[in-house]
């Protein structure tokens, strides 16, 4: 899946990635991988760009380290980017539903 | 500095040709890129490829530098646009405090009050409320206020602002 088909969903998906810890951009990429099964494989250079909007909206923020000589900034939710996460699922659980019902109905005409 | 780290660096550098804005910001971005392809290479190399292959499946995976640098371009805008807004910000504080200071001697050497009602002053007046209303629009749309203004709405706010603070600074 690549990155026209997640359009409008990326703000969700990072999000998401950094629910359950902190990780740095390449960690979250793979971390999308892991959790995709591989379905999701974004360009890296679209992610950072991404997270840094995000902190700009302060729902992550990042901190600077040093690991291995070299600098790494590492990204984690804000407490409103949690708030944040919880009403994009709702919203997104709502679609879905929608969504579904709708196909599966049509199906259900055509069958008929 | 190893091979790696050479063509890490080369990489890096072509971005940073195409990277405008304050050079603070420009730098954390380099940074942050550079530890990225390292640490892509590095899961590479763990996954058992070899040294070289392992780079170039991190370049390959970062994508085009052009593509890259474009992603960068709004956000090194906006805090060029913070930077000013700020700068003018501050501005209108000394020129408020030096008003004032101008106003205070003179009264001291009872001489002709500096603030009345002349359309001259209420202009200046108006021109520092608006002044610093758009730097307020600036710092909203782009920082934590993109939040709460959506994706449609964050544009249309920091253009206002951004036209409000060029008409005003031309």
């Amino acid at each position: 899946m690549e990155g026209a088909a997640l359009k409008g969903h990326l703000d969700s998906i990072l999000l998401a990635a950094l629910e359950e810890r902190p990780l740095h951009g390449y960690a979250v990429i793979e971390s999308l991988r892991l959790r995709s099964r591989g379905a999701i494989d974004l360009p890296t250079g679209t992610i950072y760009p991404a997270l840094h909007r995000l902190e700009r909206a302060r729902l992550v923020r990042s901190r600077w380290s040093t690991v291995s000589g070299r600098k790494r900034r590492t990204y984690e939710l804000t407490a409103a980017g949690r708030r944040a996460l919880a009403g994009k699922r709702g919203e997104w659980n709502e679609f879905k539903s929608a969504l579904s019902s709708l196909i599966e109905a049509r199906r259900e005409e055509a069958l008929a | 500095m190893s091979r790696r780290g050479r063509y890490v660096e080369a990489f890096v550098r072509v971005i940073a040709a195409q990277l405008p804005g304050p050079s603070d910001a420009r730098q954390e971005i380099l940074d942050e890129l550079r530890d990225g392809l390292l640490a892509a290479s590095e899961a590479h190399e763990r996954a058992g490829a070899q040294p070289a292959t392992a780079l170039q499946l991190a370049i390959g995976e970062f994508g085009e530098p052009a593509a890259i640098a474009r992603g960068f371009l709004p956000e090194l805008a906006l805090r060029r646009a913070r930077r000013i807004a700020a700068t003018l910000s501050g501005s209108v504080v000394l020129v408020i405090a030096a008003w004032l200071t101008a106003a205070r001697t003179r009264d001291i050497t009872h001489s002709q009050p500096l603030f009345d009602s002349s359309a001259a002053h209420l202009a200046a007046a108006l021109l520092l409320g608006l002044l610093v209303f758009a730097a307020g629009l600036t710092f909203i749309s782009s920082g934590s206020g993109s939040r709460w203004l959506g994706t449609t709405r964050v544009p249309v706010f920091g253009a206002v602002a951004l036209a409000v603070l060029a008409v005003l600074t031309e």
